[in-house]
Parts: structure tokens; sequence; C-alpha cells
């Protein structure tokens, strides 16, 4: 038999408005997390108007996040975890 | 943006549409065209067979067969037409050719100098097999009557092209996404964010992670140079195939899955952990089933299924996989890869059709038993996997002879280590994430802030991103 599992039942415009929230919420913390290595990324992009653009979008966050240590996370896993299993990957 | 639309219905169908299309046109702009002009054929021929509903069968056959041939001659001259001619219509013509004389190998070989170059133009437009499949299955419903054609264009556009299912499935049936179009999703239901977005991390993990290291470090050396490995390498070489292709698929349809229901649309699942299948049927009702139950529906079925006696039963599941495994891929290595599936299955029904002896009654028998199929199936699907990732012949042998001879490899070098088994392991237990196993689990998920469930997703993402190497190959199904 079929498990009953109790869930909230929320109209659509506040379901709209929580995927909304848990969707903004998630790109915002991605970027700090990893404003760093994505200014690394961009910085070995070819001179032009994209790199130039992204760039100034990118050092303040990586400016801010840097201050508040918010790369440590990612950091720790590449040192201790990814570099050994990307190993002679090219990583 | 989407559900900020939620009171302009027809204005987020465009959204949709629009969305789709640019996800589409970004790689090619002219298959995007492709894609519009099927979706208005076939809406335009399922509603020409709805208004004959009660008028001529021999009108309504017209139609069906007519829509049948577009679309698949659409499939066939972008995805067959060099497999048709390099690999069946040239091998017969050569030796005929020989036979006639000097003149006839002239004109053949002034033939293959201009067909060649037209053949080398054609681009196989991605996801067109999956797309050609969903329209198939649309006007087919709508000639048998199990569902009414699209109120409008634009909802059947958006189920066509829905961009979440386009490039690589699942191949989601009109019965159960064509009214989800119709309506949007905006009654009152179940708050799924929670779910959604613990299925587009998981693929994520099973990509970027698993198959991505997998493929990279056990399968892809292994099928590029097997004789240089020893059996015990092949065979991890394998297994490691067997997972990657399970987390790679599904985890793109977990993501995709996932994508549906951040906006509300609902997914059949795609995938119930097919390497715990007790039989090769069992596989195929657990692997791919968006594919499994279409091949069921529209092939094996109207071919005589199970009822109409086991000589018409067997061809009808040889006929069923030859077809498969030709979807899946243009080559003769798909071809075989099918009929090892069909020949399987027929012979399964032939020793399953006896009763099962006393001695398997006990309950101690029955689980030996049971561990017994899931273990034989699993090895009877890695060695059809071989078939699939080979790619010609000289591969497959290559792989078959190093296996089964159990020769020692060039060197010291071996694929077996701590690392390479904690990955297959891992790929091959994320099996417990399919189906209701985590229904409970998704079911708490909503009832935390959405804030959070936002914060957490990027923090798994973040952690996953730096587990994963740089650069993550494409998607194995892309390719089909």
């Amino acid at each position: 038999m079929k498990e009953e599992i109790n869930t909230p039942v929320c109209s659509p415009a506040k379901r709209g408005k929580g995927t909304g929230l848990a969707v903004l919420v998630f790109y915002v913390v991605l970027l700090m997390l990893n404003a760093g290595a994505l200014e690394e990324s961009v910085s070995r992009m070819p001179f032009g108007t994209a790199r130039s653009f992204w760039l100034k979008v990118l050092r303040p966050c990586a400016a801010t996040a840097s201050r508040l240590h918010l790369g440590w996370p990612r950091r720790m896993v590449e040192t201790h975890l990814g570099n050994h299993l990307n190993r002679d990957t090219g990583r | 943006m989407h559900w900020g639309l939620v009171r302009f219905p027809r204005t987020r169908k465009w959204f949709l549409l629009c969305a789709s299309m640019v996800f589409y046109g970004y790689w090619s702009w002219k298959f995007a065209l492709l894609l519009l002009g099927s979706s208005m054929l076939n809406h335009a021929v399922a509603k020409l067979l709805a208004g004959q509903r009660d008028g001529c069968g021999r009108n309504r056959k017209t139609l069906l067969v007519l829509a049948i041939v577009i679309n698949l001659g659409l499939l066939g001259t972008f995805k067959y037409a060099g497999f048709f001619t390099d690999g069946v219509l040239l091998p017969i013509l050569r030796p005929v050719c020989g036979w006639l004389g000097e003149s006839a190998v002239a004109a053949l070989v002034s033939f293959q100098e201009s067909i060649y170059p037209m053949l080398s133009s054609i681009v196989l437009p991605v996801g067109i097999s999956f797309f050609t499949f969903q329209a198939l299955s649309y006007v087919i419903d709508v000639y048998r009557g199990l569902v009414n054609p699209a109120r409008s264009w634009l909802d059947f556009a958006n189920y066509l092209a829905f961009f979440p299912q386009l490039v690589a499935g699942p191949i989601v049936r009109a019965t159960v996404l064509v009214p989800q179009m119709e309506e949007l999703p905006s009654e009152k239901r179940h708050s799924e964010t929670g779910k959604a977005v613990f299925l587009i991390v998981c693929g994520l993990f099973k990509k970027t992670v698993l198959a991505n290291w997998i493929a990279t470090r056990l399968a892809d050396p292994v099928f590029a140079m097997p004789e240089t490995f020893s059996g015990p390498d092949i065979l991890l070489g394998v297994y490691g195939y067997a997972v990657q292709i399970y987390c790679d698929f599904s985890a793109y349809s977990d993501i995709a899955i996932g994508t549906a229901l951040l906006m509300g649309f609902e997914f059949p699942d795609n995938f119930n952990a097919p390497y715990f299948a007790t039989s090769l049927r069992d596989f195929w009702r657990r692997w791919h089933i968006s594919l499994s139950t279409w091949l069921r529906d529209y092939l094996y079925i109207p071919m005589g299924g199970s009822k109409s006696g086991p000589r018409r039963t067997a061809a009808a599941l040889l006929v069923t996989f030859l077809l498969g495994g030709l979807w899946h891929g243009a080559s003769w290595t798909f071809v075989l890869w099918g009929a090892f599936h069909g020949t399987v299955l027929i012979v399964e029904r032939f020793v399953t059709s006896f009763r099962n002896p006393a001695w398997m009654e006990g309950r101690n028998a029955a689980t030996l038993v049971r561990m017994s199929s899931i273990v034989l199936t699993f090895h009877l699907v890695c060695f059809s996997w071989i078939l699939f990732r080979g790619g010609d012949m000289e591969v497959v042998r290559g792989v078959l002879g190093g296996l089964f001879a159990w020769r020692s490899g060039v060197g010291d070098v071996t694929l077996w280590s701590a690392t390479s088994i904690i990955m297959v392991v891992a790929g091959f237990s994320s099996q417990f994430l399919d189906g209701g196993r985590m229904a409970a689990f998704h079911a708490r998920l909503c009832l935390v802030p959405a804030w959070v469930q936002g914060v957490a997703a990027a923090v798994v993402l973040t952690l996953i991103l730096g587990l994963g190497p740089k650069g993550v190959a494409p998607f194995i199904y892309f390719q089909f």
C-alpha cells in the first residue's frame, strides 16, 4: 500500500513566490560561494567586451566573498578531495 | 518569470515556448524552425483526425500513415541516411556492380563521389529521436481516441518543445503533458520546490562527479585501447561503463524532472533502480521507462504482443528490440545490442513458462534465486553495454577478447584502486534514490523554508563543483 504523505497545500501564488525565492537565494549564494573561482576563470577569457563586463560584475562580488572567507568551502573540498580525485585529468 | 506570469496564462504559454525556442535555437536556429514545423504539421494532422472521428476510416488511416511517414522520414533523413548508404546500400551494390562490369563500377564510383559530400553535410538535430517519438505518440493516441487534440497549436508546441525534456527525454506522453500545458499548473497542490531542487542537485552530483570520473578514469581508456588492459581491468571498465551510463542518463532525467517540477509540471519517473532487476523483462520496466513503454505501446502490442501465440510474440519482441537498438544510433553495434536484448527476452519467456520446482518455494531458496537473478541480469546487461559502447566491431572484439581470455595487460598499471571501487559502488548505490524510495524525504523537504532550500542547494552545488573536474563531457543520450 502506498504511504500517505502529509504535505502542506499552498496556493499557486504562494507556491510561485516560494519557488522564486528559493531560486533567487540559490543564485545569490552560489555566486558568492564561487565568486573567486568565477573571477579566475573569467580572467582567462580572451580580451573583449564580454570579459570586461563579467570582470566588472564579478570583482566586487569576489572582493566581498574574500573578505567574508566565503570561498573557503569550495577551496577545502578542492584541496582535500577534488584535486586527489581529478589528478592527471588536466584539472 | 514563469510564476510571475501566473495571472496571464496565454502570455505564460508564449513565454514558455519562447524559452524553449531560445534554448533549442541557441545551438541552431534552423533546427528550431524544423521543430516548429514539426509541431504545426502534427497538430494539423491531429485536428483533422479528431474532426473525422465519426467519418471514413480509410481517410483517417491515410492521414495517420502520412503523419508517420513524414515523422519517420525526417528522422531517417537526418539520422539514418549515412548508415543506410554506407552500411546497407553500398555493401549490396559493390558486388552487384563488380559482377555487371566496368561501366557499372564507374557509375557506382561517381554515385559515391556525389553522395558523400551530401551525407557529410547532414547534421543530426539534437533530440530529434525524442521529439519525433513524442509527436508520433500524440498523433497515434489521437487516432486511437485515447487523447483529444490539444486545444491550440500553442499548447501542442509547448508539449513538443518543452525545454527540460527536449534534447534527451524523458519521452513524456501527450496524455500526461498536453493537459498540463492546456491548464498550466494553477490549482492548489503540494509544494514541491524541495523535491525539485533535490532532484536537480542529485542529478548534478551523479553527472559531474560520478559519471564523469568513471568515464575518464575507467570506461573511456578501456574502450579506447582494450588490447593494452588486462582481463580484470577490462571487467572493471565494463562495470564502470554500466554505472556511468546509468549515472549519466538518470542524472539528465532527474534534472529534467526537477526543472519541470520547479515550474509546476509533473513528469513520470524514467528510472527505477534498473540494476536491481531480477530479469531482463524486469530491467526494461526499470530502465528508460518512457522509451520502453513507448516501444511496448506503439510497436510490441500492435505487432501482436504476448497474446498471439509464442511465435508471434517472439517475432514481435525481436523486431521491437531491433528497432529500439536502431533508435539509439545508426550503427550495426546498436542493432546487435537490440538483437541481444530481444533474443534474451525470448529465451527468458520460454524458460519462465515452466513452473518453478518445489525446492524454490522455500523462503531461503527464494532469496537465493532472487539474488542470483539480480547478479545474472546485471551481467547480461553489462555484456550488452559492450556492444552499445563499442562503436565498432573491432573494439567489441578487443573488449570481449580481453575479458574472456583473461590475459595480462601492458605494463604494471592497473585500474583497480580504492578510489575506483568507491566511485563504482557509489554510482551503483545511487539507484537507492530512484522511484518512490525518497518520497518521505521529499515530503519533509517541502516543510523547509524556501530560502533554506536555496542556500542548501547552493552549498551542495559548490561542493559538487569542488569535487568535479573542470569541463564535463556532454550527456551520453545527447547523441541520440
